[in-house]
């Protein structure tokens, strides 16, 4: 595996030596079948020199054994790169920004601090995953839910530090915007707490997250100024009754009266995560008939699909509506809901999916058809990429490309029409990504992400080559037409912050000057969040 | 759709090695397995595949798709940490336990991934030694591999490598869904 950079084999050996005092000979692991367990397993440059891989790894306890660890690598010099429980698949998994550098691996720091379901907040560790809490809340028949992403086997504090995200009500599935107060080790080994935990004797650190003066926290997220030790967390009160609806519209151009209603009723709080969907994008795979209609020219005017919609009587754009509360007040909000779609899409069906009562029986909840949409952490999402009819040659992993679009119809289909004529340019034909059935989603609150998986392979480097390129090439399209990535993997980071270009990259020039106060030697993961400290910069 | 009634009954129907494959979802409190086997029961070949981890001391473990939930309760909170975990399930799911094996010290050291073609024909791809009998077994076992690819995962005599991150062999075919026999244990250290 490779070494630190400029740190000789002697001082590495030192360095070693020392951290294996630090946190047990148990650890520590440097021999490569361990180390190499830290590759992406979804590298877009699986093999080539260009993969980013660690030099060690390390395993702390406690915030303790995290401070011993970050004062060796200081004193040494050492870039660290901490992960929770290294899970971030698509967007980089668990390896660094930068070769060489040690994981600090935080699986085995795993306690919930607690869990208050009559305030509704919860205290963990980086190593909880969304499993572990979720079984907490469920043997101890605590009166909460959390809010998962897909997949649920990932790290709460890690899913949020990357801005990971969920799919329940708006104030809970953008979960870092639902974190209340982090535990911090700084780049010099000393331990800061945010918010009401700045305050040695408040007990509100998992109530009121911003305490007094500046709100810091946005710093230890997609960014490299400490290593985040425990975090709070808000949770959503369990709700009485679930109801999963859907609207069906039968024109393209309904999306855009879909989107409006949508975007009333959630952020009036009346609905969860609207769920977008084009039932003409499966469709397509086993009709020529609509895949010649999808790769027309003319397709964007929807002329063609309207015509399709009505002669199969099939929807042009489904969604999805989750409504949680009393069950009088959720089938009171269906039924306004139903009526402020019929007024604005003429000719709009209504569909029941899914009507639930909690707390559910075990067997009800392994039936449960969608069961992010009720916080329930599972493994379903690698279904998705497994081989189908419609995914007859799936990859061994995908790169997410996720730019950030407006919350309009209008905007949708302005976006679906630049990247797929956009890829077509390129000479890329990744059936799967774009095109006029291409629907938004809607995990993050207030905001579309166009997300789309380019293929990686651990055995053929000419897919990697395409999927890189056609990556850097949508990135630099997307900010052309003012849509920014939110999320990305280490190896497109300089790239994507580049894009971030108001006067003059301001916001990457002062989080470098940032960078070089806090953490000049670049000990907490250097280019994490696409800057670096001065001594690492490509100009200096 | 495969119920784990049916499940159990095709085992025991259809086992060629003696014994009742005790499957399920749940462990005991403070079972003394050292070896576990996770199998895929909405497949027919599991049926003898459990059987013949059964035969061979195996508790074996009935799951439909989703590994998550019996992973933490087989294996991260049993009393007894397992030795060895083998199983037949998807390549889907493999990926899956091959992360979580990760945290346990784990490997993917025996790796067999069964391709169906549309005549109804499978093809076999290891990626590790094999036992010399075994792909002459497998390839005459037809669709009814189950008992084939148990023994060729279980049997030692053939060398165990180190197939983590092991890519999957391509596969043509639409409709048609590979799966894979897996051996997760730890790595021999020098």
């Amino acid at each position: 595996m490779p070494l630190p950079p400029h740190l000789s084999p002697q001082l590495w050996q030192e360095a070693l030596t020392r951290l294996r005092a630090a946190v047990g000979p148990d650890a520590l692991f440097t021999a490569d079948e361990d180390v190499t367990l830290y590759r992406d397993a979804y590298s877009p440059v699986w093999g080539e020199p260009e993969e980013r891989q660690a030099s060690a790894a390390v395993a702390p306890n406690s915030t303790d054994q995290v401070q011993a660890v970050v004062r060796i690598a200081h004193h040494f010099g050492i870039p660290l790169f901490p992960i929770a429980t290294g899970r971030n698949l698509g967007y980089g998994g668990s390896a660094p920004n930068l070769s060489g550098s040690v994981i600090v691996d935080l699986k085995r720091m795993n306690r919930i601090i607690e869990v208050d379901d009559k305030r509704h907040f919860a205290i963990v560790e980086p190593g909880v995953s969304y499993f572990d809490l979720y079984r907490h809340i469920q043997e101890r028949g605590l009166d909460v839910w959390i809010d998962v992403p897909d997949p649920g086997w990932g790290s709460v504090m890690g899913n949020a530090l990357d801005h990971g995200v969920g799919h329940t009500w708006s104030s809970y599935r953008d979960h870092f915007g639902s974190h209340c107060g982090l535990e911090v080790v700084l780049p010099n080994g000393e331990v800061m707490r945010t918010g009401m935990g700045a305050m040695s004797s408040a007990k509100t650190s998992g109530d009121f997250r911003y305490g007094f003066g500046p709100y810091v926290d946005g710093l230890f997220a997609q960014a490299g100024f400490g290593i985040v030790t425990r975090m709070g967390i808000h949770l959503m009160p369990r709700p009485e009754c679930f109801l999963h609806r859907r609207v069906l519209a039968y024109r393209r151009q309904d999306i855009v009266p879909l989107v409006e209603v949508a975007n009333k009723l959630e952020d009036a709080g009346l609905v969860g995560m609207p769920l977008y969907e084009s039932p003409m994008f499966g469709a397509q795979f086993a009709d020529k008939a609509l895949r010649d209609i999808a790769t027309a020219s003319d397709v964007w005017n929807g002329n063609a699909i309207d015509r399709y919609a009505a002669e199969k009587t099939m929807p042009a754009w489904q969604l999805g509506l989750s409504f949680y509360g009393p069950a009088e007040v959720v089938e009171a909000s269906w039924r306004h809901a139903q009526a402020q779609f019929a007024k604005a899409i003429p000719g709009a069906k209504f569909e029941t999916i899914e009507t639930l009562r909690f707390p559910l029986s075990p067997q009800a909840e392994e039936e449960a058809l969608h069961k992010v949409l009720i916080g329930v952490p599972n493994l379903n999402i690698f279904a998705i990429g497994a081989r189908s009819a419609t995914n007859p040659e799936p990859a061994d992993g995908h790169l997410l490309f996720s730019p950030m679009v407006a919350r309009s119809g209008e905007e949708v289909m302005k976006a679906q029409r630049l990247f797929t004529e956009g890829m077509r340019e390129m000479g890329t034909d990744f059936p799967m990504s774009y095109g006029p059935f291409t629907a938004p989603f809607t995990w993050m609150p207030r905001i579309f992400a166009l997300t789309t998986g380019l293929p990686v392979s651990r055995s053929d480097p000419k897919v990697n080559q395409r999927s890189r390129e056609t990556m850097r090439k949508l990135i630099e399209l997307g900010a052309r037409h003012g849509y920014g990535e939110y999320r990305t993997p280490p190896l497109f980071q300089d790239q994507v912050m580049g894009t971030y270009d108001f006067n003059d990259n301001a916001l990457r020039r002062f989080c470098e000057t940032l960078k070089d106060a806090v953490d000049p030697k670049g000990i907490i993961a250097p280019g994490r969040g696409g800057f670096w400290p001065r001594a690492m910069r490509k100009e200096a | 759709m495969a119920t784990r009634r049916l499940f159990l009954q095709g085992a025991v129907g259809t086992a060629a090695l003696a014994g009742t494959p005790a499957i399920g979802t749940t462990l005991p409190a403070n079972h003394s397995y050292k070896l576990l086997a996770f199998i895929d029961i909405a497949h027919a070949q599991g049926g003898p595949f459990a059987a013949a981890a059964h035969a061979w001391g195996a508790r074996t473990v009935a799951l439909r798709g989703d590994p998550l939930a019996l992973w933490h309760d087989a294996v991260l909170t049993s009393a007894v940490q397992p030795k060895a975990i083998l199983g037949l399930t998807t390549q889907g799911t493999l990926f899956c336990l091959e992360r979580l094996g990760w945290e346990l010290g784990l490997r993917v050291r025996r790796r067999i991934d069964h391709l169906p073609a549309p005549d109804g024909t499978w093809r076999h791809v290891a990626h590790t030694d094999l036992p010399a009998w075994a792909p002459g077994m497998l390839a005459g076992a037809g669709s009814d591999f189950g008992l084939a690819a148990a023994s060729s995962a279980f049997n030692s005599s053939g060398s165990a490598g180190d197939c983590t991150h092991a890519a999957p062999p391509p596969h043509p075919h639409r409709n048609s869904t590979p799966l894979v026999t897996w051996l997760l244990a730890a790595p021999d250290r020098a």
